[in-house]
């Protein structure tokens, strides 16, 4: 499918390409923090699973390019300057607001962007704590938000997917734990599954809000939703450690006990718990399962020229297999 | 509600001897494969939620004789299973789901360990990377029958393999081969039959060089190798000796042994066979639904080839082969797909060592000059035409004027000619029928020379019956220039069964054809009793004929080159006949490749306009086998053709002929024989899979194909046709095996399912496949009726007709098709015709991505109350809405009515009719909204409106206006609007509705906001108008109603004491994404207030992603909820 047909299966595809933005992604956070202010009174951010980085282009631009003047709707944001533009600018400004610290890990590499320090790490390793506190210029908990995009390349297998997804949240969660001050907040993508009130009933445990929330730039066929855990309480006595993590399977004798019992709560005892639903932004916003036709001149009359994605997609694991089969000439058919 | 039966992924497969034992959802069921035929024993649920991912068979030895019985280890997700079977073809054992054993975190493999005190013991590796072993001690707390070993790495996996090390002195040795998220795979050696735990356990190897996640990994049987493959589409194979017993920590390995490159998706798995003659052999399986055999020389540095594919038992447009397990002969192997199919496959030949396909060439250069004595040998001969008798014999005409036979029951085949005609040099015009004495088969054979002259030869079963040396006089003069082809009428005329039909076709275009009735009482001298000629339609070349008698009456179909047909009546005194009625485009405009009659072809209809009504089947190179029936009045002189069934199987896109075989009474296989690219393929229709394919070169030369014709042959083929001169014999065996111990269903999730008025079920699914079944309410078990491949996108919706006797599909890129269904009162497979009459208008190609997500239909009478057809409507994803007629005469589409909603996505339309005249239409879409449209007046301008016939009844819509092609589309728009009303948050992903007549609609939603809603809606007639006026709405909302989004709704039961609303008990059923099935009971109170929506059962089912519910009444007025997403879940209520 070529990209100006792309263009009008997917509206915010065309939209983060106008915008600059990375990946279409960019505008699920967006229309999040329209709907729970998350970014309000921010200045210590850390983001999980960051690559290719729309998420930190959007914490960058919200909170060190506009501050607070950042604008909430989608449809308003002017934001039309090339990267390299922007990056000169996005510094200067950095540094007249020293004290917004973003910190970005993710396994993969990612391209710097201005006032983002991007780390390659693994979230569950025990050394990337020190190394992000490093990062904040911290030796406590102080991060006032921590959000992570991350999700596994799916198998079709919905049980293995949902677990896998399940983990890499609660890989997220142990690391918010070590590094969210009181109060702090959390936003994760969750695979709305069978067992997802289980996770809900976790991550009740350490926040007094959890919602689930489901941005309309969020395809509606897609099983992704998004869970905004406000008011970091943890329970007391809770040491977290990334040595020692919960939920993840055990790491000592002494866990198997806490491992194969149902965590509850008092209005869950059986370990499930159902959050809240919002659908967050505005209805007039882009309807991500909506085909739009687009007039093929803009507003001016001008002809609509399909522009190019600000990062190529990633290479996906097969292009060496792609190469080999073209190589071997046979139409492509091994066998 | 109790679970009865699922369709689903096969996810675990483990051989019990020669018996096999499959992890179907969360039932273990046992296939007996040593019996005669594979056959399923029992089944048994074993967990309460989770899928059986794994088995491991550990058999019992009692006192040193023979093996009975076993222990099996079961495991899915975080629970695990041990059960003691002592004979495993009687489901002996006992086991609750209540006794599932919860693992501390999510197991990828499990072995057991030697056991202590006639106590299991198993190991088990986790997601983790982490291993631990159990003691099946129930006298102890859980936690304490663990024993937890410090992992060398904590990684995510997305696979692993433990294995008992046999090499190891030390018992309960283990081995650990992991393949990790990030491309890695890792390998690990642990010793658990220490006391003491290790403090610290370090890695023995880590191999390096996947370019994905690796999601299998296994170990050879003598652990000198291992192989692992990913998601980078490769299988690499590393050896392993060194590490295995280094001790010295991990050793870093980057390059592997050799790469396998070959599989066109994600790899999941790969087992090792014995090495055999030098050679590593391991097999693997995919994302892609096939299997490969890969083989590796072991000394040298060789490279892994593929050498043999296992494909096209699975749903070919499915996705994901998720088991494979291996016989422990070695010589089959079986494989469990996502399409719910379990098959078989023989490693290069059948288990009796005999090839299925053997292919013989006779080059007829050599064999002729042995016969050829006294004639001379003829110069630059070859083979023009063959014709087969059944699968041991054929003849060939060859250009020089010999005539061959060749009998392959004899060995080293035995040739012999027929005679040497220098007259019939060239010629193909040869053709064969059958004609039988005493109930026998024989064959006939025509031959026409280069002057019109046909002689005739007969066989009885392989030996000739013809004199020898027919002379001039045997030489019949038929026409007087040369034929072109000979035709045999292929049916049996009960009346007269040595009678044949031929048709002598000539090179001359519209030159008449001759009909032949040869009489066959002397087989050693065929007459010609009497003959016709046939005045063919225009443009009509024969490519075939069929004759049938009646009563004194004998009529002769025939088809064309051209795709038509024309029927004739042949009475006995006029010579020349003209057709009565051609039919074009039967086949579009592709030769009609062969004619039949079915089982019964005719009867009679009194009271009817047709005293005679033919049932035929034909197929045709436009691809289709298709069902007809032929309606003849020769009173009135009213013909009619009528299509009833057409199949267009994409695995032989030029089909040739259909034959229905069968090797014992109870099972009937359809089978099509054709053409695909260079293939000849064999297709069992009845199965839906190849029986065979050959490939020679493709289907444009001369060729000649049958079936054997007695109880020994009767599942054999001979396939004999030209390749450079020479003379192919391949002759297929064993043509109904049937490798398939379970059919295979969708291949991948079910979007849309719908039950009609006689207990059909059809379902849609991403596979782009529609699929009928019915229930046998017995079993409950699914029994697939039939299937048609014709959307290009996955399906979206699906409706049946009020009457059942249409189907509406939608699809993406605007698919909308409309399907006549020809169902016979007892739905059996075969019995079933699906035939796409029309396909809706595609008109804005500038939106590829266009869906139509959802349809509604209502049916339509005309001014008499006959009926007429159709009102369809159809939502769309750009906000869109059209409204159609479907008139089923003419077959085809009208639309009548369009317009926008807003712009966002549109998912749901309902019509509902007033007792009044009024004409509502629901819609809902992915803001949440629900809006009702009163349509009337906008109908009311296209002819349509909605009366009551009986006070009773529901209304229905009736359509008055014959000059359709002059109507002008309606508009819809928001001045319709009497309501809209925001209910969810987002996307409705239903929304069902209950006319309560007077009315009332009552009227379901479930939303993606988890939330369900139910709503009672009063509507009121305008005075003096037809039109709507909503005087009160009330909706109760559920939120939270389900832990995920809401995607089915079914309302399972409405019963009333009285006419009194209030009272009126109401029970629906939803469920969605969370897999939970929730029963609901709603209590009225007066007022159109709801007093409360209760929660009466709360049920777990086995099918992820559910998308549709619906209700199917049994005979005995059980009732049983189907549950559609991926795969389909049963449920008695």
């Amino acid at each position: 499918m070529g990209k100006s047909s792309k263009d009008k299966r997917d509206s915010y595809y065309r939209l983060a390409k106008e915008q600059g933005y990375r990946a279409r992604s960019a505008y699920k956070l967006l229309q999040l923090d329209a709907q729970f202010n998350l970014f309000q009174n921010v200045t210590r951010v850390v983001d999980l699973c960051a690559a290719p980085g729309s998420w930190s282009q959007v914490l960058s631009r919200s909170l060190v390019t506009k501050g607070k003047e950042r604008s909430h709707s989608v449809a308003e944001s002017e934001t039309q300057e090339v990267e390299a533009g922007e990056a000169k600018e996005e510094v200067q400004q950095a540094q007249s607001k020293p004290k917004v610290k973003i910190v970005a890990l993710d396994l993969q590499p990612m391209t710097p962007l201005p006032g983002v320090i991007t780390l390659q790490a693994d979230i569950t390793h025990p050394s990337t704590l020190p190394l992000v506190l490093k990062h904040l210029e911290s030796d406590s908990a102080n991060v006032d938000l921590v959000v992570s995009d991350g999700a596994p390349d799916v198998t079709g297998l919905h049980d293995l997917d949902e677990y896998i997804q399940a983990q890499l949240l609660l890989a997220a969660l142990n690391l918010a734990t070590c590094v969210l001050r009181p109060g702090g907040n959390f936003v994760a993508k969750i695979f709305r599954g069978r067992d997802v009130a289980e996770l809900y009933c976790k991550l009740r445990i350490f926040f007094e809000r959890v919602t689930v929330a489901k941005p309309r730039s969020s395809r509606g066929s897609s099983i992704e939703a998004f869970v905004v855990c406000q008011n970091y309480t943890p329970p007391k006595g809770f040491l977290p450690s990334l040595e020692n993590p919960i939920w993840t399977g055990p790491t000592r004798q002494e866990d198997i006990a806490g491992q194969v019992a149902e965590v509850s709560l008092d209005d869950a005892p059986d370990g499930r718990w159902v959050a809240p639903f919002v659908a967050c932004g505005d209805l007039s916003e882009w309807d991500s399962d909506a085909t739009y036709q687009l007039p093929d001149t803009d507003e001016n009359g001008v002809k609509r020229v399909s522009i190019d994605p600000i990062q190529p997609p990633t290479a996906p694991p097969y292009k060496t297999a792609i190469e080999m089969r073209r190589k071997l000439g046979n139409g492509g058919k091994i066998n | 509600m109790k679970s009865r039966s699922y369709v689903g992924p096969v996810t675990s497969l483990a051989f019990l001897g020669d018996d096999l034992l499959v992890g179907h959802g969360s039932e273990l069921k046992l296939f007996a494969l040593s019996s005669a035929v594979a056959s399923l024993q029992w089944r048994k649920r074993i967990f309460r939620r989770e899928r059986i991912q794994g088995i491991q068979v550990q058999p019992s030895i009692h006192n040193g004789e023979s093996t009975v019985g076993a222990t099996i280890l079961l495991w899915g997700g975080k629970r695990f299973q041990i059960i003691r079977l002592s004979d495993h073809l009687v489901p002996s054992f006992d086991i609750s789901i209540e006794e599932e054993i919860n693992a501390p975190d999510w197991i990828l493999s499990s072995v057991f360990l030697k056991s202590d005190n006639e106590i299991p013991r198993i190991a088990m590796m986790t997601a983790h990377n982490t291993i631990l072993t159990y003691r099946h001690d129930l006298g102890i707390e859980l936690a304490s029958r663990y024993k937890w070993y410090p992992s060398p790495e904590r990684c995510l996996l997305y696979s692993a393999n433990l294995i008992l090390d046999s090499t190891s002195q030390v018992c309960d040795s283990l081995v650990a081969i992991a393949g990790t998220v990030f491309g890695e795979v890792l390998l690990w050696k642990l010793n658990t039959s220490q006391e003491r735990v290790p403090e610290r356990i370090n890695l023995a190897a880590r191999y390096l060089s996947h370019e994905g996640s690796v999601f299998g990994a296994s170990v050879s049987p003598d652990f000198s190798y291992a192989a692992s493959c990913s998601d980078d589409r490769t299988i690499r194979v590393w050896d392993i000796k060194a590490d295995y017993t280094n001790s010295e920590g991990c050793r870093e390995v980057k390059e592997p042994l050799a790469i396998g490159w070959g599989h066109q998706a994600r790899i999941w798995g790969v087992r090792f066979l014995q090495a055999k003659e030098g050679y590593l052999r391991l097999l693997s399986f995919s994302e892609d639904l096939t299997a490969k055999l890969w083989s590796l020389r072991l000394n040298g540095s060789g490279s892994l080839v593929c050498i043999q594919t296992f494909r096209n038992l699975h749903s070919a447009s499915g996705k994901n082969i998720w088991s494979l397990a291996v016989h422990p002969s070695e010589r089959l192997f079986v494989t469990g797909g996502a399409d719910n199919g379990i098959a078989s496959w023989n490693i290069s030949e059948d288990l009796e060592g005999t090839p299925l396909i053997k292919e013989t060439i006779a080059n007829l250069e050599d064999i002729l000059p042995t016969l050829a004595t006294g004639a001379g040998k003829p110069i630059k001969d070859e083979p023009r035409k063959y014709i087969t008798f059944g699968s041991r014999s054929f003849i060939v005409a060859m250009s020089s004027g010999w005539v061959l036979h060749c009998d392959l029951s004899q060995p080293d085949f035995k040739w012999q000619k027929i005679g040497f005609w220098p007259q019939a040099k060239n010629s193909s015009a040869m053709g064969a029928g059958k004609f039988w004495i005493n109930g026998r088969c024989n064959h006939i054979v025509a031959l026409g020379d280069n002057t019109g002259k046909l002689l005739f030869y007969t066989w009885h079963g392989s030996a000739l019956t013809t004199t020898a040396d027919p002379t001039d006089q045997d030489w019949n003069q038929v026409c007087d220039t040369r034929p072109s082809d000979i035709l045999f009428s292929q049916h049996r005329n009960e009346a007269e069964p040595t009678i044949a039909y031929v048709a002598v076709t000539t090179f001359k275009p519209d030159a008449p054809i001759q009909l032949l009735k040869v009489n066959i009482d002397k087989p050693e001298r065929p007459a010609i009793q009497q003959s016709w000629s046939l005045i063919p339609p225009d443009t009509f070349p024969f490519t075939t004929i069929l004759v049938y008698c009646l009563e004194g009456r004998t009529f002769c179909v025939a088809g064309s080159r051209h795709g038509a047909f024309t029927l004739y009546s042949i009475l006995g005194d006029s010579s020349t006949i003209k057709p009565l009625k051609t039919w074009r485009h039967i086949h579009d405009d592709e030769s009609v490749t062969s004619l039949a009659f079915k089982s019964t072809p005719a009867q009679r209809i009194p009271e009817t306009d047709h005293p005679i009504e033919l049932s035929l089947t034909s197929t045709g190179r436009s691809g289709a086998h298709k069902s007809h029936k032929l309606l003849i009045n020769t009173t009135t002189e009213q013909y009619d053709l009528v299509e009833t069934n057409a199949v267009y199987p994409a695995a032989v896109p030029r089909v040739e002929n259909y034959q229905k075989l069968s090797t014992n009474p109870d099972e009937n296989n359809e089978i099509m024989y054709g053409f695909r690219g260079r293939d000849f393929i064999l297709w069992n229709q009845t199965l839906g899979l190849e029986a065979a394919s050959y490939d020679c070169e493709g289907g444009n030369r001369s060729w000649n194909f049958s079936f054997g014709v007695d109880e020994e042959t009767g599942d054999e083929g001979l396939f004999v046709f030209t390749r450079s001169k020479k003379c192919y014999i391949v002759e297929f065996k064993r043509i109904l095996r049937n490798p398939l111990l379970q059919i295979p269903f969708h291949g991948r999730e079910v979007k849309a399912l719908a039950i009609s008025s006689n207990g059909i079920i059809a379902t849609g699914a991403e596979d782009t496949i529609i699929r009928l079944s019915s229930l046998n309410t017995g079993t409950n078990v699914l029994v697939p009726l039939t299937f048609r491949k014709t959307h290009t996108t996955g399906l979206q919706d699906l409706v049946w007709s009020p009457c059942g006797g249409w189907l509406f599909s939608s699809g993406s890129v605007e698919e909308v098709y409309c399907w006549k269904i020809n169902a016979e009162v007892n739905l059996q497979p075969g019995t079933v015709g699906m035939l796409r009459e029309a396909v809706y208008e595609i008109s804005t190609g500038n939106l590829p991505d266009l869906r139509v997500c959802g349809i509604d239909v209502a049916a339509v009478h005309d001014g008499d109350g006959h009926q007429y057809g159709f009102l369809v409507g159809m939502v769309r994803s750009d906000s869109s809405i059209k409204l159609a007629l479907y008139d089923v005469a003419e077959r085809r589409f009208i639309t009548i009515a369009e317009g926008n909603y807003k712009t966002s996505c549109l998912l749901q339309i309902r019509f509902n009719l007033t007792a009044y005249g009024g004409i509502l239409m629901l819609t809902a879409g992915t803001d949440g909204h629900v809006t009702i449209w009163d349509i009337t007046e906008a109908m009311g301008d296209c002819g349509l409106s909605a009366k009551q016939v009986l006070a009773s009844d529901s209304a229905v819509l009736s359509f008055n206006k014959p000059q359709v092609a002059a109507l002008e589309l309606a508009k819809l728009s928001s001045e319709q609007w009497i309501l809209s009303q925001p209910i969810h948050q987002n996307s409705v992903k239903v929304l069902e509705i209950l006319d309560r007549n007077d009315g009332e609609i009552l009227m379901f939603t479930g939303g993606d906001d988890t939330a369900v809603s139910v709503s009672r809606i009063l509507c009121q007639q305008n005075p003096g108008k037809p039109s709507t006026n909503i005087v009160g709405t009330t909706t109760k909302l559920l939120e939270r109603a389900h832990a995920s989004a809401v995607t089915a709704i079914t309302i399972s039961s409405a019963r009333s004491p009285n006419s009194n609303h209030t009272e009126q008990t109401i029970e629906f059923l939803s469920s969605g994404v969370d897999q939970q099935v929730k029963k609901w009971s709603i209590k009225f109170a007066e007022d159109l207030a709801i007093e409360n929506v209760n929660l009466v059962e709360d049920t777990y089912v086995s099918v992820p992603d559910v998308s549709s519910l619906a209700m199917i009444n049994g005979e005995d007025n059980t009732r049983r909820l189907v549950v559609g997403g991926v795969g389909i879940e049963v449920l008695e209520l």
